[in-house]
C-alpha cells in the first residue's frame, strides 16, 4: 500500500549495481551515466536509512532484481538525502515498490548529465580500506 | 559558463567534411605516402590509436543493439550517431589522451576523459549536435553544446585537457 514519507537530510538511499565494470569507476564511485534517467523518466533509488547491509541486499533481491531478465544486483552505492537537496534534485518517495524513490532531473540533456557527474562524486564511503571504497558488495 | 548555442542541426556527409581545408597538423603516415598532408583526408590521431578507438566504438554500438542493453529501457545507438562518432574520432586533437567510449541511456555515444575525480564527456547524437558536461570539483562543473562541422572545437578540447591538469 502506498505510504507517502518525508525524507530527512541525513536519510540514506542506495542505487543497486548490476555490472561492476560498466557501472563503476575504479574507486567504486558510480559512472555518472547510470545516474542519468532516460529522457522523461526518473532515477530509481531505494531508501535504506534503518537497514543493515544484509537487509539492503535482501531488499534489492526482492524488489530491484528482475529474475525474468536474469538481472540480479551485485551490490550498491549509497547517498545521503542532503546531497539531492544541495543539487536541487527533486525526490519523490513513491514507495512503489516498497522504499522506492524517484529522482527527477530537470533542465537540458547536457545539464542533467552535469548534475549526474556531481551526484556520482557525492557517494558515501562505505569502507575506506577497500580499493572500491564506495561500493558495498552483496552476495 | 554554460551553453554554446546550437543552431541548425545539419547532417553533413563524410565526403563533404573531409575535403574541408584544415590548418591542423597531421601526425600520421599512411602506407604508400611520404606524408599524409594533402592526402584524401586529414587524420589527427595515430592510426593505431584510431583503430583501438574504433574497436571500442564498435563494441559499444553492438552492445547497444541488444534489446534493453542497460536493463532500464535504454535506447539503442542509431547508425547516424555511430557515423558521427567516427567523424569526431577522426579529428581528435593531437596529444589529447584517448577517451573511453561508452553508451548513453538516451542513445548517444559518450567519449569520456577522466583522471581522479575530474572528468569531461562529449555526448554524440544522431545529428551534428554534440553535448558536453564536465566535473572538475564540487564547485567547478559545467555543460554545453556545439554543432560539429568537421573540426574539433577549441573549447571542448581545452576542457578535456583540463581533466589532466594538476591542481596548484
Amino acid at each position: 500500500m502506498f505510504t507517502k514519507k518525508t525524507l530527512n537530510e541525513n536519510d540514506l538511499c542506495v542505487k543497486y549495481i548490476f555490472r561492476e565494470k560498466s557501472e563503476l569507476m575504479k574507486d567504486g564511485k558510480p559512472r555518472s551515466r547510470i545516474l542519468v534517467p532516460r529522457e522523461g523518466e526518473k532515477l530509481s533509488l531505494y531508501e535504506v536509512t534503518d537497514l543493515i547491509h544484509d537487509d539492503v541486499c535482501s531488499h534489492g533481491h526482492t524488489y530491484a532484481d528482475n529474475k525474468a531478465k536474469g538481472r540480479r544486483h551485485i551490490g550498491y552505492v549509497k547517498f545521503i538525502h542532503e546531497t539531492f537537496l544541495r543539487l536541487k534534485l527533486i525526490i519523490i518517495y513513491d514507495d512503489k515498490p516498497p522504499r522506492h524513490l524517484s529522482v527527477k532531473f530537470s533542465g537540458s540533456p547536457e545539464y542533467r548529465r552535469e548534475v549526474a557527474k556531481a551526484l556520482a562524486d557525492e557517494v558515501v564511503v562505505i569502507d575506506a580500506r577497500l580499493p572500491k571504497k564506495h561500493f558495498a558488495v552483496c552476495k | 559558463m554554460n551553453n554554446m548555442t546550437a543552431e541548425i542541426v545539419r547532417f553533413k556527409p563524410l565526403r563533404e567534411q573531409v575535403t574541408e581545408p584544415s590548418t591542423s597538423q597531421t601526425n600520421v603516415d599512411f602506407p604508400g605516402k611520404e606524408n599524409s598532408t594533402g592526402g584524401d583526408f586529414d587524420l589527427k590521431i595515430g592510426v593505431k590509436q584510431l583503430q583501438n578507438l574504433l574497436t571500442q566504438l564498435n563494441d559499444v554500438f553492438s552492445e547497444s543493439k541488444i534489446l534493453d542493453w542497460g536493463g532500464n529501457g535504454a535506447e539503442p545507438i542509431s547508425d547516424a550517431a555511430y557515423y558521427n562518432a567516427t567523424r569526431l574520432l577522426a579529428v581528435l586533437p593531437v596529444g589529447l589522451p584517448a577517451p573511453e567510449i561508452l553508451p548513453d541511456n538516451d542513445g548517444y555515444i559518450e567519449f569520456e576523459w577522466s583522471k581522479g575525480d575530474k572528468n569531461f564527456s562529449l555526448y554524440i547524437t544522431d545529428t551534428n549536435l554534440v553535448l558536453f558536461a564536465g566535473f572538475y570539483g564540487k564547485e567547478d562543473r559545467l555543460s554545453g553544446r556545439f554543432n560539429f562541422e568537421g573540426k574539433f572545437p577549441n573549447r571542448p578540447e581545452n576542457l578535456a585537457r583540463d581533466v589532466y591538469q594538476e591542481d596548484p
